[in-house]
């Protein structure tokens, strides 16, 4: 089954071309990898497949519903946004059982909740207000936040930036783990080794075009290169 | 849907530390109107300091000078001018030197002069308070001379000097009579039934307001808001919860404020002798005044939603709430000096476009029995407030929440239209 569809897709800001007709599919269970440079046009790309921002041109379907179907679609996929935060005053656990409310036609309530403790990591500080926590706790928060809903489809804005290397690891052996189970994910990333760990495909964009797509196996064997940081400097650079 | 946004606004927004301050600042305020009305009730109590030096020493100058000894704490003519002097410097009081003569003056048709010295404490609304009671003394002191020298001229009849009375009959005004009272009495009156609406409606304004604004520029620095937008609930839903939560905590946030407001303000007018009730609002005034503070609370509260979404964070967001507090503040000022119907027509309209303009009016109108007034008003408020909005989750569902660009393009080709 094809989790998402992306046919042309078409945006600008004004003056700003952002995306300049881009297509890709991902299949169902899949992790599927938006890799390009600042300002490719990643975060744009997944915001309107998040139904968050509007396209100008070209096809997106999310599983059955046409991206027009915005209530449809939100209620199985999961959208973590670039550079998130949290609501400061809140403590973690009110956090997560704020947003397990809006999924409890879709859920049990307090399945969604013990998945969501389960899944941060941060077990008693969940009663500290977010405003103590670390980036890092933040983002654990976050991405337990994003799954804990058990989304068909997980939308990741560069989900392990800014971290270090445990709890960037620890948030990929997450994600991996997740879509063993079965969710189907796209993330965003600059980093090539988290891009050659994590995802079973991956699609180049640059300046708001397709460069260079495919399986990160098949992608280095055509490039004769050993790890895709030097595909990336080639098609890019 | 709504009702989890709203707990959540309320959990968010009311924290611990905001409520102590909120307290802290109330109970300031109690004290110093309870500081106030204290030194109000000692000046009604209290004699004053008053030394007279009678240098006419006549039988009339007597009179005045004894009159007038009869407010003093103590009789100072015993004392030395000097030690008088350096003892009202640190006090206060009021040095009196009759003339010599006075009564000559006075037998030949002339005024007979008293020179008055007056030692102050400062120049506060209560240090000044204190020279009123001073001019009281004069004032009943000459009325007593006088009633002596009309004796001297055989006229025992004291009615003389006041041989009028004026008697308030009635008052029209705006077609309704009222009996037996004077102008000032009605407008003190209406004042005082009538004012505290004006402060209840900018306290919750300016609360809930810079709540709901800032709570905005919250969550767009966080990019909670994108989070927020991706989750299966309508964009009413967030709009109507951001604005009733907002709202709530205003409210719980303006009642800590009151109570300490309210026990500020007693200690200004708590002592002053409650004035005849003319007409007492009934609970269907109030409830028609409560219904329009309401709405016009929600109409605000969707301005402010209206400019939080043009804050990018939650700094820029803080300044947002002072266009909606000038805009309550012109209702208040204008109708503070004139009354509705003696503005004239461009005002009016201001006034009525306003929406903090209702209520602040409501009882004046239903004291008057304009209850059409307030009727317009509250339908205008409500009108208001759907409208806006509406407009808002129009806003709501273009990019320019999340982007803050284009807000007003049309979009030809896709038939897109924002309106
Ligand atoms: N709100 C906006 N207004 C105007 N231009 C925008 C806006 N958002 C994005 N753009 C432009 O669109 C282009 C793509 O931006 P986008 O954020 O999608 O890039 P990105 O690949 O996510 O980059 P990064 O790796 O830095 O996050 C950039 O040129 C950016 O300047
Ligand atoms: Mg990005």
């Amino acid at each position: 089954m094809i989790a998402i569809s992306v046919k042309n897709l078409k945006k600008r800001f004004g003056k700003i071309e952002a995306l300049k007709g881009i297509d890709f599919e991902v299949s169902e269970g899949e992790i599927f990898g938006l890799i390009g440079p600042n300002g490719a046009g990643k975060s744009t790309c997944l915001r309107i497949i998040s139904t968050i921002l509007s396209k100008d041109d070209g096809r997106v379907k999310i599983f059955d519903y046409d991206i027009s179907q915005k209530m449809e679609i939100k209620k199985i996929i999961s959208y973590l946004p670039e550079d998130a935060g949290a609501y400061k005053n809140l403590k973690g656990i009110d956090f997560l059982k704020f947003f397990a409310q809006f999924y409890k036609e879709q859920r049990d309530f307090n399945e969604m909740v013990e998945d969501g403790i389960e899944i941060s990591l941060l077990k008693e500080r969940l009663n500290d207000k977010i405003e103590t926590y670390s980036k890092g706790m933040v983002r654990r928060l976050l991405v337990a936040r994003s799954l804990m809903v058990k989304p068909k489809l997980a939308i990741l804005d560069e989900p392990t930036s800014g971290l270090d290397v445990t709890n960037a690891t620890q948030i990929r052996n997450l994600i991996k783990k997740k879509a063993r189970e079965g969710t189907t994910f796209i993330v965003s990333s600059h980093n090539m080794l988290e891009v050659d760990y994590l995802c079973d495909r991956i699609n180049l964009i640059n300046d708001g075009l397709f460069v260079e797509g495919g399986k990160v196996k098949d992608l280095k064997e055509k490039y004769k290169v050993s790890n895709i940081e030097e595909i990336f400097i080639q098609v890019v650079g | 849907m709504v009702f989890n946004i709203i707990s959540k606004e309320v959990k968010e927004l009311l924290t611990k530390s905001t409520i102590i301050s909120l307290i802290v600042i109330s109970v300031i305020l109690g004290s110093i109107g309870k500081y106030t009305s204290n030194s109000e009730k000692e000046l009604i109590t209290k004699k004053t300091n008053i030394a007279v030096y009678d240098m006419d020493s006549t039988d009339i100058s007597l009179i005045l000078s004894n009159s007038m000894k009869n407010f003093s704490n103590e009789d100072f003519s015993k004392k030395s001018y000097e030690s008088v002097f350096e003892n009202f410097k640190k006090n206060e009081g009021i040095i009196v030197l009759i003339e010599k003569g006075f009564k000559d003056s006075i037998m030949v048709g002339k005024k007979g002069e008293v020179r008055i010295n007056w030692f102050l404490k400062g120049v506060g609304i209560f240090d000044f308070a204190s020279s009123d009671i001073f001019e009281n003394v004069i004032r009943i002191s000459k009325f007593e001379l006088m009633k002596n020298i009309l004796k001297t001229y055989r006229i025992t009849d004291e009615n003389v000097l006041d041989p009028v009375k004026f008697k308030n009959e009635s008052i029209m005004v705006k077609g309704k009579i009222f009996k037996n009272i004077s102008p000032k009495t009605l407008y003190s009156t209406l004042q005082n039934q009538t004012n505290f609406i004006p402060v209840i409606i900018m306290m919750l304004l300016i609360m809930s307001g810079s709540m709901i604004i800032s709570s905005m520029g919250l969550e767009k620095e966080n990019k909670t808001l994108e989070t927020l937008l991706t989750m299966p609930l309508k964009r009413e839903d967030i709009v109507l919860g951001k604005i009733i939560g907002g709202g709530v905590v205003g409210i719980i946030m303006a009642a800590i404020y009151m109570f300490g407001f309210y026990n500020y303000m007693k200690g200004f007018t708590g002592n002053l002798s409650t004035l005849t009730d003319l007409k007492v609002f009934n609970i269907f005034d109030y409830t028609l005044t409560g219904l329009s503070i309401f709405l016009s609370l929600l109409s605000g509260l969707s301005m402010c939603l209206l400019l939080g979404l043009f804050a990018r964070d939650y700094k820029s967001a803080q300044t947002l709430t002072l266009p909606v507090s000038i805009l309550a503040i012109i209702p208040m000022f204008l109708t503070m000096f004139k009354d509705f119907e003696t503005i004239n027509l461009p005002l009016k309209l201001l006034v009525f476009i306003i929406p903090f303009s209702h209520p602040m009016l409501s009882l004046r109108f239903l004291f008057f029995d304009q209850y059409q007034m307030v009727y317009w008003g509250i339908i205008y408020n409500l009108l208001f407030f759907i409208i806006l909005t509406y407009f808002i989750v129009k806003i709501f569902n273009t990019d320019y929440v999340i982007t803050g660009k284009n807000l007003f393009i049309f979009n030809f080709n896709k038939r897109k239209f924002f309106f």
